[in-house]
């Protein structure tokens, strides 16, 4: 195509460039300098000839003087000069210098030669003129003065004379002279006969010598010579015009050729225009089609980039290298950086390093199996994002690339964690509530067989006492003798210790049945009544006044006073209270270890407190968080049956209030317990305690356990 | 005459002569035109040259020392003083009305002004210059250099200093000498006795070789048609053939023009005339073989004078030391 284009220009430009020199050397040239040699050779021969007919004047006597003349001579000495130097000036002028030249130079010397006469012509003219003046005025003079001798001599002379003037003829010398020495013995007219002596002689003496001057002058072969010049002329102007016909010829010729060239051209670009213009015509429908599927395209591309930056998620592709090529505004929100701030860098700046040491690994098999993986990304400043991330593979030609789509999980986590919270915490309901069921089952169908057993066993007794007396005598009478295997004496010891412990242990299941029993009913509130604090500890100290004497000796309380009152059953109150004492006085390793009790108002929370603090051995940290779960029991040994703060905490949390446990092993342990203090303007509206508290309470339901660091 | 006008290939110089030569050829004697046309920036240019002494190498004689324009254009001298006393030169021409001359010096050794002028300036005898040295002294004055730029599109060169002196030269025309006058119509500007010397210079044949509009300067003539009796010192000069070479131009002289020749003496190429009187004399005696008559001779004489013109206005000539 290229080649196309640049070979046609340059082969115009050559032929234009050809047509150029041509034309320069087709055009005669310097015609206006061939014009002038011209005419000035012409001119040369128009002064030749005035010179010629100045000359032939002068000699006639009718040329007045010699103005003229000398100017004539001396203009075509200066033409004929002027003429040759301007043949020899031009040095690329060869043609000229030898064929002009030479003719010029011969021209040159024939008219130096010609003026050298030419002026002697003009000396001798001027003297011969005025001796035939002069000879005539004397030979008048003499003629007139002399005798009829000498008038007829001096007639004689000048006949002769006159004659010799009209034909030149030699022989009349002799005779001139003769006559003129003659002429010498006439004394009386000594000086007009002197004048015609000097002047006939002079006469004699200049007129062959003038006439061979003129006959030279007109013989000179100036004339000619201009002619050969003319004709030189004449001849070099028609090689030159050869020369330029020739170059003209060949302009014709190269003119066709261009002519024909671009003629050859045309027909060739009207072929490619036709062609082009169907290829034209195609290329458009085409290119419709084409612009029609762009503009759909471009507008699905609109539609999925805007779909991209408006999605929450982040969008992030990377090529094969792992470098980030695409980035949407969510990757921006998500990670804090910039589009141009994350173009071109490597994907695994956006994974915690900490928590994928091998995210690439990871990321190439992920991108493989297009699954949904959970990764942990970082934000620009360094916090941990729990991601999840889903993954797709593409290739453009040979180029591979990763899609990510990165979702921001943390909120779901969140609640994840929170539901699963809650469903432990149903499930705990569920099993209470079951338990509860079943352990009302139970201690029913338990309780019935169990006060046959309390009931036969005091009948038992009885019976042991009665029957021993017998079996006494009977001993005594009938000798040892073995009773229910043993030996009658061993029995007779042991048999009410067995009664005892059976009637012991139905006593206990008594106790166990009724605090499932409590612990699994439904507890009703009694009336809602407003009762203080204070007064329910101290009937509860009351209750344990003998308990408290045989557990420590250092037992503190420290009741606040004008203490808010608190709604409730007071009962309860104090089960709570007694329940809290009792642990905390069996915690007690020896009596010397203290336990302090004390009330307080919490004015901000609007809410009242009890603590109660030993100085026991403590919980186990592990077991802080299982204190108030049904059964957990530390003292399965002494008997506990782990019911005690189940049922504690179910009452605090029937009067809306809250419980917490502080302890530290071997130090002691503190527990706290608040409840919501009576607003004066509820007093008297019977609302139900629990969801009264509910709405006022200021703690949130499930506070994590506080930990109070013992004193 | 007619080609030459009608052609119009003839120069500036052919042309301001053309109307001259046209009426030589009704007439021997012509008066001159009372003006001359010549480019005044050229002209000023070459009088300043002209009377600059610097052109010379001895820095002391200028143009004007051997031509003064206030008595005649010449000397005054028998012969010119040669520069430095060697060979004696001829008596020095008057520079006047040397536009209408055809040959230059006594000899005729020049037909351009220009030629001649260049001749004078190279002349040890003379100006003893060397153009290197004088193109350097004028491209060194800046009025010279800047006078020659404004009047030549090439400035300063040979030919242009040449040109510039010749074109003063051709400017040197002193009009309205009363025989002039007399030619024009002007019937009384000549006396009787004037009058009387004009016919008898004409009919005597002195007008055979004094003619055209300069009255001689047109032709050569040998010098003693009528030989002398006794060969003395006057002819030893060969004349024009010093410059042909021809045995025929020996003792042969250009005619000299008479104009102003009464403030021009003395007279002949060896000024051996110092009155117009003696010239008259021996003129007559040389060159027609005659013997004037005294009152013929003083009538010629009183024709003479009337042949003085006026150089720029004034009169020529005026009180000059007459050499005895």
């Amino acid at each position: 195509m290229r080649s196309a284009t640049w070979k046609p220009a340059l082969i115009v430009a050559l032929l234009l460039l050809l047509l150029t020199y041509l034309w320069a050397q087709s055009r005669s040239p310097h015609l206006e300098r061939q014009i002038r040699w011209h005419e000035t050779a012409r001119t040369l021969e128009l002064y030749d000839a005035e010179l010629m007919r100045d000359v032939l004047l002068a000699r006639a006597g009718l040329l007045s003087n010699y103005d003229s003349l000398s100017q004539t001579g001396q203009a075509l000495m200066r033409l004929a000069r002027e003429l040759r130097t301007e043949f020899g000036s031009d040095s690329a002028d060869i043609l000229a210098a030898t064929t002009l030249v030479a003719p010029t130079d011969t021209l040159i010397g024939t008219l130096e030669g010609k003026l050298v006469r030419v002026e002697h012509f003009k000396s001798d003219n001027a003297l011969l003129r005025n001796s035939v003046m002069y000879f005539h005025l004397a030979g008048r003079v003499l003629r007139s003065r002399a005798n009829r001798r000498d008038a007829a001599q001096i007639g004689r002379l000048w006949q002769a004379m006159l004659s010799y003037i009209n034909t030149l003829d030699p022989e009349l010398i002799g005779e001139i002279h003769r006559d003129l020495d003659q002429l010498d013995d006439t004394p009386s007219l000594r000086e007009q006969s002197q004048t015609l002596i000097v002047h006939g002689r002079l006469i004699v003496e200049l007129l062959p010598r003038l006439d061979l001057l003129l006959r030279d002058i007109i013989g000179s072969s100036s004339v000619a010579e201009i002619g050969v010049l003319q004709n030189a002329l004449q001849a070099y102007g028609q090689k030159v015009e050869a020369t330029a016909q020739a170059f003209r010829l060949s302009l014709y010729l190269v003119a066709v050729v261009l002519v024909g060239y671009l003629l050859y051209q045309f027909v060739r670009l009207r072929t490619y225009t036709l062609y082009l213009r169907q290829a034209h015509g195609r290329l458009q429908r085409e290119s419709m089609g084409r612009k029609q599927a762009e503009a759909s395209l471009r507008e699905s591309d609109e539609r999925l980039r805007a779909m991209t930056e408006s999605a929450h998620e982040a969008i992030i592709s990377t090529d094969d290298a792992g470098n980030i090529v695409s980035w949407n505004r969510g990757a921006t929100v998500m990670f804090g950086y910039a589009t141009d701030d994350a173009l071109n860098t490597p994907l695994c700046r956006l994974l915690s390093s900490r928590r994928h040491p091998a995210q690439p690994a990871i990321f190439a098999a992920a991108s493989f199996t297009a699954d949904t993986v959970e990764l942990t990304g970082v934000h620009r400043d360094g916090s941990e994002i729990p991601l999840e991330v889903s993954l797709s593979n593409w290739s453009r030609g040979t180029a591979r690339y990763v899609t990510a789509i990165m979702r921001d999980i943390s909120t779901r986590k969140h609640l994840l964690e929170t539901a699963r919270q809650q469903e432990l915490k149903l499930i705990q309901t569920n099993k209470m509530t079951a338990l509860g069921t079943l352990v009302s089952g139970v201690a029913h169908e338990i309780n019935n067989p169990n006060h046959l057993i309390l009931m036969n066993s005091g009948i038992l007794a009885d019976v042991w006492n009665d029957a021993r007396e017998i079996l006494d005598i009977h001993a005594i009478g009938a000798g040892a003798f073995k009773l229910g295997g043993l030996p009658y004496d061993e029995m007779r010891e042991s048999l009410p210790q067995l009664i005892k412990n059976i009637r012991d242990g139905a006593s206990r299941i008594e106790r166990i049945v009724a605090d499932l029993k409590n612990f699994a009913r439904p507890r009703k509130l009694g009336e809602p009544a407003v009762f203080s604090l204070n007064e329910a500890v101290e009937h509860a100290m009351r209750l344990l006044n003998h308990l408290i004497g045989r557990k420590t000796a250092r037992f503190q309380t420290r009741l606040a006073e004008h203490l808010p009152p608190i709604r409730g059953d007071a009962q309860q109150a104090e089960q709570i209270i007694v329940n809290l004492l009792v642990n905390a006085l069996e915690a007690l390793p020896d009596p010397s270890c203290g336990v302090s009790l004390s009330t307080f108002a919490v004015a901000a929370a609007r809410s009242v407190g009890l603590e109660v603090r030993d100085e026991g051995i403590g919980i186990a940290p592990e077991h802080l968080e299982h204190l108030c779960d049904p059964f957990f029991t530390t003292k399965q040994e002494q008997g506990g049956t782990g019911l005690g703060l189940a049922i504690t905490a179910s009452l605090v949390r029937t009067h809306g209030g809250r419980l917490s446990f502080s302890s530290e092993p071997g130090k002691g342990t503190c527990v706290r317990v608040w409840f919501p203090e009576e607003l004066p303007q509820d007093s008297g509206e019977n609302v139900q305690a629990p969801a009264l508290s509910e709405l006022r309470m200021p703690f949130p339901q499930e506070p994590p356990p506080q930990v109070y660091p013992a004193s | 005459m007619v080609a030459l006008v009608g052609l119009g290939l003839a120069s500036s110089l052919a042309s301001t002569s053309g109307q001259a030569a046209a009426q030589g050829l009704t007439a021997p004697l012509a008066p001159l035109p009372v003006a001359v046309e010549e480019n005044t920036e050229k002209v000023a240019l070459g009088e300043k040259l002209f009377l600059d002494p610097r052109l010379s190498h001895q820095g002391r004689n200028a143009c004007v020392s051997c031509h003064p324009l206030d008595r005649g254009a010449m000397d005054g001298k028998i012969r010119g003083e040669s520069a430095y006393g060697s060979a004696p030169l001829r008596n020095t021409p008057s520079l006047f009305n040397v536009a209408f001359n055809y040959f230059y010096n006594w000899d005729g050794g020049a037909t351009t002004l220009e030629y001649q002028t260049e001749k004078a300036l190279l002349n040890p005898k003379i100006m003893n210059m060397k153009w290197p040295e004088l193109l350097a002294f004028l491209g060194a004055e800046p009025e010279y250099s800047r006078a020659f730029s404004d009047a030549y599109p090439d400035g300063l060169n040979r030919n242009n200093v040449l040109n510039a002196l010749a074109s003063f030269e051709r400017s040197l025309v002193t009009p309205n000498a009363r025989f002039d006058r007399y030619l024009r119509g002007e019937k009384h500007a000549l006396d009787a006795s004037e009058e009387h010397g004009y016919r008898l210079f004409t009919v005597m044949g002195c007008v055979a070789c004094h003619q055209g509009i300069n009255l001689g300067g047109n032709l050569f003539q040998r010098f003693g048609i009528f030989g002398s009796s006794k060969p003395d010192h006057e002819d030893v000069d060969a004349g024009r053939y010093e410059i042909t070479r021809d045995e025929g131009d020996r003792g042969v002289f250009r005619v000299p023009s008479l104009r102003n020749v009464a403030v021009t003496a003395p007279f002949f190429h060896d000024g051996r005339a110092a009155t117009l009187e003696q010239a008259v004399d021996i003129m007559a005696q040389r060159q027609l073989g005659r013997v004037l008559s005294p009152a013929d001779r003083d009538a010629m004489v009183r024709f003479l004078n009337t042949l003085t013109g006026e150089y720029r206005g004034l009169p020529e000539g005026g009180e000059r030391p007459r050499v005895r």
